[in-house]
């Protein structure tokens, strides 16, 4: 699935990013934008399923929707963390408050939806450079 | 008060200094204090055998004295001091008068005595002991004369009575100051009894109109002073009549219309042993028991006066002369203690005759005296029972009204306590409590800031108006009922002043804006929602437009696989945009009660459940959702777009409120009688199930099962939605639920003839 183009993705052959939102739609944008730099992708839409990607697949970032269906954004931090200690979490969120949601889950960064895809790209590439 | 003064003249018997240094034992040794004298009774100036002579005169009252007075007078060759000490009667003391007179330079003549009130008897006897033992110490003094008639009779058997030439003086005096002591000693050992009041009273009044009267001194002071000013000098100063109101003559008490006492005043309970719950006639002698029935009969019906009822008075019978007005059914009486009084005091005088012409003269004028108060008093009862009667109508009034009014109402008097608090009010409180002053409004009443914290009890709207006349308006707070639920209040406060600007205390008025609030709450809560939901199409839209510019710029088309799964993923959005907008549409249309325009065509329910499943089961994967249908196809003339959107809401709800997973079933199925026939949908999910308090108002728009507010986002508009929609096709929509078990809702379509008849483009589902 990856295609190695360009920046850290070409440094590495598979860099997995889990994406977490409870839209179709959106998951396919995020999906889309970074398959096309050159990431792995897997998506969730919902907490337990993104619980059980994490558990399988160890991604290197997590991009996370806040107010998912069934469980609190504050749990599914908690339990991808266990599952991926230090795994950088990248929030994106359709409310107000969003920096001070981002705090509380411990993420590195925070978009508000609706979002430049540009940027998301950018934080995606800035997380995984912190990271590593 | 100047005592010890220098005599006004320089006789030699310095009776007026006598006079003043007795003054002065009785203010220290009784704790007397000044009673005012007009100035021009206090101090006279007249003429005495063409010479000025001036007369001063001070008075007293105490602790068991109800007057006391001494004068000095002095003119030419005239030097005279006198002193009287009246007891309050319910304290038994004898009177004490003194009568100092120096005549040219050579004669002096003293009369003193202790004049018993009690009648004779071991008691009279005992309390003129210290007197008689004090008369027996001394050697006798040179006799004063006769006494007159009307003096004898009033003095006891060890008076002082002595014509004295100025050498002799000194022991006439110091046996005045002797009976001075005495008196002082019995007024120290005396104990209040009420039961002697009314003898001691008699006595006391007796001896004070035979010296008024007939005291042949007294011509004097007319002579010098003149006739007009010594008649008001007598009554007013010298010898002061009794007012039986002043010394509490009279007793008070009410009756109910059954005759019961509910009301005594104190002397009434003291004197006659009546309490609340006696019959009246139970207080009266036996053989008067039906005049007093009577009495009250008439005292309930309209004024009535003058009835003469025999009493146990102190255990003793005595006859009180009544007076009643109605009052509450029943009747306000006023029993007057003074025809006993004349007949003890003409008891006593019984015998001598011209003192019986002066007292009966008396007797007229009191009575005369005593109609006057009592027709002001009736006057002044009227007032007081009119006054009472308005202001209990208006409390009645007051009472009905705000007992009616749907806001709640509460009023403070002056000092800040709860005075009234109607019925909305103390439902809305859940309790009612009265009498509450203002640091304990909060504690009382369980108030709150909206902010859930303790009302500091001196900000609440009440407590402004009361202590700074503030009116409030509009204020918020909170109330937190004894059975723990908690209501939003909104109120104003304003002072009551009365016409001459007197603060009387302050009102509220409040309401509960629970339901206002919640709905605001609900309202904000959902347009959040809508704004929350409407970002993510949104986002996908504009993510889907720059990602093609972005290929569009670098000259590297998308492969056309992806060209196409990108626009169908775009379509989704756009419908979902549109889905959404339509909602609100639909909804402003139910907000403002207004029907749908439904968009009909024939409709393939089980195919239209199908969609709806594979869209829903595209967003989980905990939950499993299926269709169970015994029938292929069941088409109807419904509006596709939202009965698809029922279906959405309600699968949505199923996955949403079951949050563990499980399966969802949607069962549809027909049902038809004779005329009738209809197609069914039941969603069943295994979620947490509606608490019973909420489910009678699930289909309420914004309303929101108690077990999820704050926990799982919802607009709370999805199934007022439902209803709107299924009501507008004629049909209905009902749901089952338990809490931890799961939740059904079923919904009925009709499948009518009408509605087939609407069919004849025949069927396009599959």
């Amino acid at each position: 699935m990856a295609q190695v183009s360009a920046g850290i993705g070409e440094a590495v052959a598979a860099v997995l990013v889990l994406v977490i939102d409870n839209d179709p739609q959106v998951r396919y944008l995020i999906r889309l934008a970074l398959e096309e730099e050159g990431f792995d992708v897997a998506t969730a839409g919902d907490g337990a399923h993104a619980l059980q990607l994490a558990a399988e697949r160890s991604p290197w970032l997590v991009v996370l929707d806040v107010g998912l269906p069934d469980m609190a954004s504050v749990t599914v931090a908690d339990q991808l963390r266990a599952a991926c200690p230090a795994v950088p979490v990248l929030v994106i969120t359709a409310d107000g408050r969003a920096a001070e949601k981002a705090a509380r889950l411990g993420a590195y960064a925070y978009l508000h939806k609706p979002f430049d895809v540009g940027d998301l790209v950018a934080l995606v590439r800035r997380g995984l450079l912190a990271d590593r | 008060m100047s005592v010890g003064r220098a005599d006004l003249v320089g006789s030699p018997f310095h009776f007026a200094r006598v006079v003043a240094e007795v003054e002065e034992v009785l203010v220290r040794e009784l704790g007397l204090v000044p009673w005012p004298l007009d100035p021009d009774l206090a101090r006279a100036e007249g003429t005495w055998k063409g010479q000025p002579a001036v007369i001063e005169t001070r008075a007293y009252h105490g602790r068991g004295v109800r007057y006391a007075r001494f004068v000095q007078m002095s003119g030419a060759g005239l030097e005279i001091g006198n002193a009287l000490c009246l007891a309050d009667p319910v304290t038994p003391l004898p009177i004490l008068g003194g009568d100092l007179v120096a005549l040219g330079r050579e004669t002096g003549l003293v009369v003193a005595d202790l004049s018993p009130t009690l009648p004779p008897g071991p008691g009279r006897t005992a309390q003129l002991a210290p007197l008689a033992a004090v008369r027996a110490r001394r050697a006798p003094l040179p006799p004063g004369g006769a006494l007159p008639a009307w003096c004898s009779a009033w003095f006891s058997s060890h008076a002082l009575y002595t014509r004295v030439r100025p050498e002799q003086a000194p022991a006439a005096v110091d046996a005045f100051r002797d009976i001075v002591s005495a008196f002082v000693e019995i007024a120290r050992a005396a104990t209040p009894r009420v039961a002697v009041m009314t003898a001691v009273a008699a006595a006391q009044e007796g001896y004070a109109a035979a010296h008024r009267s007939d005291d042949k001194g007294l011509r004097l002071l007319a002579h010098t002073f003149g006739a007009a000013w010594a008649e008001r000098y007598v009554h007013a100063a010298l010898f002061p009549s009794l007012d039986p109101r002043a010394l509490g003559w009279e007793i008070a008490l009410s009756c109910d219309a059954a005759g019961r006492v509910t009301w005594v005043d104190e002397r009434t309970g003291v004197l006659l042993d009546a309490r609340p719950g006696r019959r009246f006639v139970e207080l009266v002698l036996p053989e008067q028991a039906e005049k007093a029935s009577r009495f009250l009969r008439e005292a309930r019906a309209g004024a009535a006066d003058g009835w003469e009822l025999s009493v146990l008075l102190c255990g003793r019978p005595a006859t009180l002369l009544f007076c009643g007005v109605p009052r509450a059914g029943g009747a306000l009486l006023v029993g007057s203690l003074l025809p006993e009084l004349h007949h003890v005091a003409g008891a006593r005088v019984a015998g001598i005759a011209s003192e019986l012409a002066t007292l009966h003269r008396e007797a007229e004028r009191q009575r005369r005296a005593l109609a006057g108060s009592q027709a002001g008093l009736r006057a002044a009862l009227a007032r007081e029972h009119a006054a009472r009667a308005e202001a209990e109508r208006l409390a009645a009034e007051r009472a009905a009204v705000l007992g009616q009014i749907a806001e709640g109402v509460i009023i403070a008097d002056a000092a800040g306590r709860i005075t009234f608090v109607n019925e909305a009010a103390g439902r809305l409180h859940g309790s009612v409590e009265l009498g509450v002053p203002i640091p304990r409004y909060t504690e009382a009443y369980h108030l709150l800031t909206p902010d859930g914290l303790p009302y500091p009890p001196e900000e609440l709207p009440l407590a402004q108006a009361v202590t700074r006349g503030d009116t409030v308006v509009d204020a918020e707070w909170r109330v937190r009922r004894p059975d723990g639920s908690e209501v939003f209040v909104q109120g104003s406060a304003a002072p009551v002043v009365a016409a001459d600007g007197t603060r009387l205390g302050a009102v509220l008025a409040m309401r509960d804006v629970t339901a206002q609030r919640l709905l605001e709450r609900q309202k904000e809560e959902f347009l959040a929602t809508v704004a929350h939901d409407l970002k993510n199409p949104l986002t996908a839209l504009g993510g889907f437009v720059q990602l093609l510019q972005g290929r569009a710029q670098r000259g590297a088309p998308l492969a056309p696989d992806r060209v196409v799964e990108m626009t169908e993923q775009m379509e989704a959005s756009t419908d979902k945009m549109a889905a959404m907008l339509d909602e609100l549409l639909d909804l402003t249309h139910l907000q403002m009660g207004r029907p749908l325009e439904l968009r009909r065509r024939p409709t393939d329910l089980v195919a239209l459940a199908r969609e709806a499943v594979t869209a829903q089961q595209g967003r989980t994967v905990r939950h499993r959702i299926r269709v169970e249908t015994r029938v292929d196809r069941l088409v109807g003339v419904w509006d596709p777009s939202r009965l698809g959107r029922v279906l959405d809401n309600l699968l949505e709800n199923a996955i949403k409120y079951s949050p563990a997973g499980g399966d969802v079933v949607v069962r549809i199925d027909q049902t038809a009688s004779a005329d009738e026939a209809w197609a069914h949908i039941d969603v069943v999910d295994q979620g947490l199930g509606i608490p019973p308090a909420d489910l009678p108002h699930v289909f309420e728009r914004f309303h929101r099962g108690a077990n999820v507010v704050g926990r799982i986002l919802g607009t709370g508009i999805g199934l007022a939605g439902v209803h709107h929609i299924v009501a507008q096709h004629g049909g209905t929509v009902t749901v089952e639920s338990r809490e931890g078990v799961g939740s059904a809702f079923s919904v009925r379509l009709p499948l009518t003839e009408r509605a087939s008849d609407h069919a004849t483009g025949g069927s396009t589902g599959g």
